[in-house]
């Protein structure tokens, strides 16, 4: 070790500043509630497939237009500019009548083209003063967005009171997410992009819930809602499988824990997962012999 | 036993043979990998490994991304984005066992495109400020938490480079010569980031 290094490595922090970073060190830390983990493999994997997808798709474009050069659009352009007289007469890349008609012509000629004129559309004016006080680009876009967002922020809540979801959630979109906290906020904008017909947007408030309010009560409603946004409207069995037995992990003996089993069960049968569907009907037999959902699940797990 | 023989060389190479410096290579102290099961063959299905380290390391990706760019509400993203990253390059990963010291470099080189994106959206005035004490426990101390504020408003305030070094040496407790290879940098150059860092750090929060 050289002798700076040996320097650094023995000059203290100033206490405070060591409490800072012992701070932070100590305190700042992803809290995950349980299951998370599973759910956001799921979600990595989906990714990954979208990922597949959009590389595809990119490939794709690009054959497809090289075809359509190859084909002869990109020499139908060159041939146009070449015939204006925008392209040089000793261009490589030029093809049929053009060029041919280019290398009749002599060669210390150049070929006589008819320009055409270019009439305006509008009438030409002299050229706009430039702006006495042109501000910066973040203080116009700042101008522009901040009040616009402190608006949205005021109105939505009074317009899903009114139950004008649509409009709500129009204003809704326009908050930073990091503006709603407080658990009441983020149910109310679940419901509220549930209500407007878009449950996918729902998914991040619910998700919001349930990580940083996890010991609250609105936590298991919130996993519970997620459930059925994944299961009914998404499309994504496993996850709210995922999701159900997370609820049921939060509160083992809580209302919600009988329909989270329950909706598990439903969701492993959606997903095709048959030993889990029955492991899960197994449970819920086990569990409430008497259940409100007992006749459901035992044909769903197929005991 | 040599030194050599009971420590394996670690490092990442690219399925066809080794370039030198094409990726980087992982940090040997603190970052070391400390898997109790060593071993020398590269993972035979790459999507079950990247699966494995998920569910082992993820947790530890997104805490120490969240201490070092304070971006709680994108911190599932920046998981998956790592994760993504390690998708693509898991196929070059000679040692399962550096799968951890790997995972490390990697989320360093996304928190480095997040804090930059992040000082460009600032720029242009589209940032959403973020509320640091909303990152610790609310039962910690008034005190602790305007602490907290100040050094990660400070930290905001640096050049994305020096904020890492610093965060690696006195946040992540690393060692300079492993700062020095997770920020992609020669040693002279980490010890002068972080100087410069804790000079600025330090009349912030007034030590």
């Amino acid at each position: 070790m050289d002798m700076e290094t040996e320097q650094i490595d023995s000059q203290e922090l100033p206490a405070r500043l060591q409490r800072g970073a012992a701070i932070i060190r100590h305190e700042v830390a992803v809290r995950w509630p349980q299951g998370h983990v599973e759910i956001a493999l799921i979600k990595l994997q989906r990714r990954r497939q979208q990922r597949r997808y959009a590389v595809a798709g990119a490939t794709l474009s690009v054959v497809g237009v090289g075809l359509i050069g190859w084909m002869g659009f990109g020499g139908y352009v060159r041939d146009e500019l070449a015939a204006r007289g925008l392209l040089g007469p000793t261009s490589p890349s030029m093809s049929g009548v053009a060029s041919g008609a280019l290398a009749a012509a002599p060669a210390a000629a150049p070929p006589k083209v008819n320009v055409p004129t270019v009439v305006p559309l509008v009438a030409p004016t002299a050229p706009a003063p430039a702006r006495a006080s042109a501000e910066p680009a973040g203080h116009l876009l700042q101008q522009r967005l901040v009040p616009r967002r402190q608006v949205a922020a005021a109105r939505w809540v009074a317009l899903a009171g009114e139950k004008r979801f649509g409009e709500a959630y129009g204003l809704l979109r326009q908050v930073p997410l990091a503006q709603l906290s407080d658990t009441d906020d983020l149910m109310l904008a679940a419901d509220v992009a549930r209500q407007a017909g878009r449950p996918e947007r729902a998914v991040p408030f619910l998700e919001r819930v349930v990580k940083e309010h996890a010991q609250e009560v609105s936590a298991q409603l919130a996993g519970f809602s997620l459930g059925k946004v994944y299961l009914d409207n998404l499309d994504q069995p496993a996850l709210a499988a995922h999701q159900f037995a997370a609820v049921r992990a939060m509160a083992p003996g809580g209302g919600l824990a009988q329909d989270a089993l329950a909706r598990e069960v439903e969701a492993w049968a959606r997903a095709g997962e048959t030993s889990r569907a029955r492991d899960g009907a197994l449970e819920y037999v086990r569990l409430y012999p008497h259940g409100r959902r007992l006749a459901a699940v035992r044909d769903l797990g197929g005991i | 036993m040599s030194q050599s023989a009971q420590k394996p060389h670690l490092r990442l190479v690219p399925p066809g043979g080794a370039a030198p410096g094409a990726l980087p290579g992982p940090p040997r102290d603190a970052l070391e990998p400390r898997e109790t099961r060593i071993e020398d063959e590269p993972p035979a299905d790459p999507r079950a490994a990247v699966e494995e380290a998920f569910r082992r390391y993820a947790p530890l990706v997104a805490s120490l991304g969240l201490r070092i760019t304070a971006l709680r509400d994108e911190i599932d993203d920046f998981v998956q984005e790592v994760f993504l990253r390690a998708t693509r390059g898991i196929g070059g990963l000679r040692h399962q066992g550096a799968t951890k010291a790997w995972l490390v470099s990697i989320t360093i080189n996304v928190a480095r495109q997040r804090l930059r994106v992040r000082k460009l959206r600032k720029l242009v005035g589209l940032d959403v400020p973020i509320e640091y004490e909303e990152l610790v426990d609310p039962a910690l101390s008034p005190e602790d938490k305007l602490l907290l504020t100040r050094m990660y408003r400070a930290l905001d305030g640096l050049p994305v480079n020096q904020r890492l070094a610093w965060s690696l040496r006195h946040i992540e407790g690393e060692r300079l010569e492993t700062v020095a290879l997770l920020c992609g940098c020669s040693l002279a150059t980490a010890k002068r980031r972080i100087v410069a860092a804790q000079k600025v750090i330090s009349e912030a929060v007034g030590a």
